[in-house]
């Protein structure tokens, strides 16, 4: 049989003697009977007829392998040993088939070798990766987790433990259910990670929630595959659960950083809506208590006062119990939906709700030299303190004595947070807050909000000041420049006068002396000569025109020498009357219309009669005057009337009115536009009325007539008079 | 018969007082300046002067604190064109002042009281 084979072997050699497999044949005495050729090529030791060796590699025959192989009838026996091949060693898979006799009897093996260096090579990584897999799964600090079809856990990792608090052992078999909050249940969140696998095979880190087996519910994202096997058949699936929770937290916590600056945006612009520092220190004080504000209880504003160099307590705002507080801000929140229109609604009650508060408030005044009080560190070191009262009563290196107590009793409060203000170039104050009333914990949010919003309150409030010392410096400018340009007016008229002063004298020298001898002779000749002469006649005229001159001249002494008004009670309506009565002819014998439209109550005023009684001739003399010439109805109106605790009288003529460039002249000295006339009419007017403490305006428009407003101060009831007596009278207003 | 100094710079003016007031009964001096005044005073004692201010030489002013030193009770009746030296102190020493007017009515009164104080003074 064996040789049979041996020729067959030989036949079979031919067609596959190079393949990469080692074939031979042993007898039953473990000789070699037959090698292929690639054996012979590589092993060219194990020459036939030779006998292997029990330690070698070629299948060492071994007594007990050969009882195995013995009782095993047929059977194919495999080993894997390391041969030596080309000078290295290779791994091969031996197959080794017995050959049995026609009895039954051992007469061979048939052997094949196949070297499977490589492929054992590729199963150790593949162990090797199955091992750090299992591992990479068991240490995964994310959940790693397969489920079969039914959603049932099959394997639960370590990670899933740490996340979810269920061990392996209460997990596996167990429906996933129980890691899904009951309302994302309802809302079908299954369904729709079921939906989304069959259709995209993979769900990649999808946000959700979950439960931990305490109950509270844990952000995790989800990335789950189909586990499909090489038939196409889904087998389960598997989820990577990550625990989201702290990243969450800092979402969160920068959605809460970004609705916190915006609404100090929105704080700021209110702030700077207004430069009124009282409104500003207002918006603050409602700004930090209110609930979309910095919702702080109580807030409370010390100012410096760098004049006495202290801190002084200025307003505050605040309830003195919850209900208050409660009842408050709802009612705001009721009415206003936006912080800004709750800051501007909300009025700081003084004497109502605030009371309490700004009692309080009012109480704080210190030194800023007592550097060791807790509020003047605040404001020397420009920083915010949270103060508490079992900290600071033992601390050595601050105080917070407040008057006969501490700052915690005058506060009634054990936890307060001090924000100071500060400019670029100088400290504005503090803003003391506390949540004295919700006992509410005051965050570090809180804390960094309201240091935030102090920053910006400075700035507002510095620039109130800045704004109210401009508006202050451009009213002064102003003022000056109003002072300036009436000063120069004065000047001017002054210096108007001064001339007119030294001129009038020198006229009245150089020109009432010859009057004098005029007028003094034409008397003397008047009287000396008879009744009938017509002479006598002639004399009488050189008299009564000298006698106009020096009339002039005694005006322009007037203006020059104004007499001090003697002060009486005088009826300015009935005055008026007498000068219209007077003028009554020179009305008619020019068409003049006058009407007097006098005031129902009495015009008393202080004054010189016979001054006053001038001022109206003179008025009405220049109102005469413009209708000169005029061709349509002339109409001379006299007004009187009380206006603000003064008298006013108004002179109306329909004449041309006064152009604007003669406006600024009319009151000045020997101005005038008219042919004849000293130009002194107006000029005395407003003498006199100055001389009664008065204004006189004029109103004019061209084409439209003109029209004169004097306004003389109202004499004090004639009672108050008697009382006082005449001469204490005087005393008073002269 | 009484005696008034008139001091008068206007010669015209001289004439004219001359001419009334020596109708009112007075013998009238004239002088035309200060310096002539102060003269006539200490050689003529008048009774009664009539003063202007305004003339060359010597002002009136300076010419009463003279009249005034070397007689101290004789009235002065100041008679100017000026109206402002009313309030110099040395018109105040003056008995009356008298603005001028072609009309002499006011200087006669002055006279007229003065006459009557000085006749009561007596």
């Amino acid at each position: 049989m064996l040789n049979e084979l041996t020729h067959i072997m030989r036949l079979l050699d031919r067609f596959v003697g190079n393949y990469p497999i080692f074939l031979y044949l042993l007898d039953d005495e473990n000789r070699v009977v037959w090698t292929n050729q690639f054996l012979k090529d590589k092993v060219p030791e194990l020459q036939r007829s030779r006998r292997i060796d029990p330690d070698s590699p070629w299948w060492p025959a071994t007594d007990h392998a050969n009882e195995e192989s013995a009782s095993a009838e047929n059977a194919v026996e495999k080993r894997l040993t390391m041969c030596k091949i080309d000078e290295q060693e290779r791994q091969i898979e031996f197959l080794s088939l017995p050959l049995r006799g026609r009895f039954g009897q051992n007469s061979g093996a048939l052997r094949l070798g196949v070297d499977v260096t490589e492929n054992e090579e590729a199963r150790r990584r593949l162990r090797e990766k199955e091992k750090l897999f299992s591992a990479i799964i068991r240490s995964s600090p994310d959940a790693v987790i397969f489920l079969d079809n039914d959603e049932r856990v099959v394997s639960w990792n370590r990670g899933a433990n740490d996340i979810f608090g269920y061990s392996r052992e209460e997990m596996v078999h167990q429906s996933i259910d129980r890691l899904i909050p009951e309302d994302l249940q309802n809302l079908g969140e299954k369904e729709y990670m079921r939906k989304e696998l069959e259709e995209k095979g993979a769900i990649r880190k999808y946000e959700t929630q979950r439960l931990h087996k305490d109950g509270h519910s844990i952000y995790v994202d989800i990335s789950s595959t189909q586990i499909v096997d090489e038939n196409g058949e889904v087998g389960g699936t598997s989820q990577i659960i990550k625990n989201i929770d702290s990243r969450k937290e800092l979402e969160f916590e920068l959605l809460r950083t970004i609705l916190e600056l915006s609404k100090l945006n929105d704080l700021n612009e209110i702030l700077h809506s207004t430069y009124e520092e009282e409104e500003i220190l207002r918006i603050i004080l409602v700004a930090i208590t209110a609930g979309e504000g910095l919702r702080f209880n109580r807030a409370f504003l010390v100012m410096i006062d760098h004049e006495t160099q202290r801190l002084q307590g200025t307003i505050a705002v605040g309830p003195s119990n919850e209900d208050e507080a409660n009842r408050i801000w709802s009612e705001l929140d009721q009415q206003h939906r936006y912080l800004k229109d709750i800051v501007r609604a909300y009025s700081i009650d003084v004497e109502g709700s605030d009371r309490q508060v700004n009692q309080i408030v009012q109480q704080i005044n210190i030194p800023l030299s007592d550097e060791k009080h807790v509020l003047v560190e605040a404001v020397r070191k420009h920083q915010v303190l949270q103060i508490e009262k079992r900290q600071l009563l033992h601390s050595s290196a601050l105080h917070c004595e407040m008057g006969d107590g501490h700052i915690f009793d005058l506060f009634a409060s054990d936890k307060l947070v001090i924000a100071p203000m500060f400019s670029r170039t100088e400290s504005l104050g503090l803003i003391i807050a506390d949540n004295c009333i919700s006992r509410q914990k005051v965050t570090p949010e809180d804390i960094e909000g309201l240091k935030l919003f102090a920053t910006q309150a400075s700035l507002a409030i510095e620039n109130a000041r800045l704004y109210e010392k401009l508006e202050r410096r451009v009213e002064e400018v102003q003022d000056a420049y109003e002072q300036l340009e009436e000063n120069q007016e004065r000047l001017l008229r002054a210096e108007r006068l001064a001339t007119i002063g030294e001129m009038s004298a020198k006229i009245a020298h150089e020109i009432r002396n010859p009057l004098v001898s005029i007028g003094g002779f034409a008397r003397l000749i008047e009287r000396k000569i008879e009744e009938d002469n017509q002479l006598k006649q002639y004399a009488g005229i050189i008299r009564d025109q000298v006698s106009n001159l020096e009339q002039i001249l005694n005006n322009i002494l007037n203006v020059a020498n104004p007499p001090k008004p003697e002060k009486n009670r005088v009826d300015i309506n009935q005055s008026i009357e007498q000068v219209v009565g007077f003028l009554a002819n020179a009305f008619d014998e020019r068409g003049i219309v006058s009407r007097l439209e006098l005031s129902a109550e009495e015009c008393i005023v202080l004054g010189d009669a016979k001054l006053l009684h001038q001022m109206f001739l003179n008025l009405l003399k220049n109102a005469i005057e413009a209708l000169e010439g005029q061709e349509l109805e002339r109409r001379v109106t006299v007004e009187t009337r009380i206006n603000n605790a003064m008298a006013e009288i108004q002179v109306t003529d329909n004449g041309p009115g006064i152009e604007t460039g003669v406006l600024k002249k009319i009151f000045q000295s020997f101005f005038t536009t008219k042919s004849s006339g000293s130009g002194l009419g107006l000029s005395i007017v407003k003498q006199i009325v100055k001389n009664h403490n008065g204004k006189v305006d004029v109103r004019t428009r061209k084409d439209e007539g003109a029209s004169f407003v004097v306004q003389l101060p109202l004499a004090p009831q004639e009672e108050a008079v008697e009382e006082t007596g005449e001469d204490g009278f005087s005393e008073n207003h002269s | 018969m009484q005696k008034i100094l008139i001091v008068e710079d206007e010669a015209a003016q001289r004439v004219l007082y001359e001419t009334e007031i020596s109708e009112m009964g007075y013998e009238v001096l004239l002088a035309s300046d200060g310096v002539e005044a102060v003269d006539v005073v200490r050689e003529q004692t008048p009774d009664i002067v009539i003063l202007d201010l305004m003339m060359p030489n010597m002002h009136g002013l300076d010419a009463l604190r003279k009249v005034l030193s070397i007689n101290p009770t004789i009235p002065v009746i100041i008679h100017t064109a000026y109206s402002h030296y009313k309030d110099n102190f040395m018109s105040w020493a003056a008995e009356e002042y008298i603005v001028k007017s072609s009309d002499l009515t006011e200087l006669k009164n002055a006279i007229r009281r003065v006459q009557s104080d000085s006749t009561v003074g007596h």
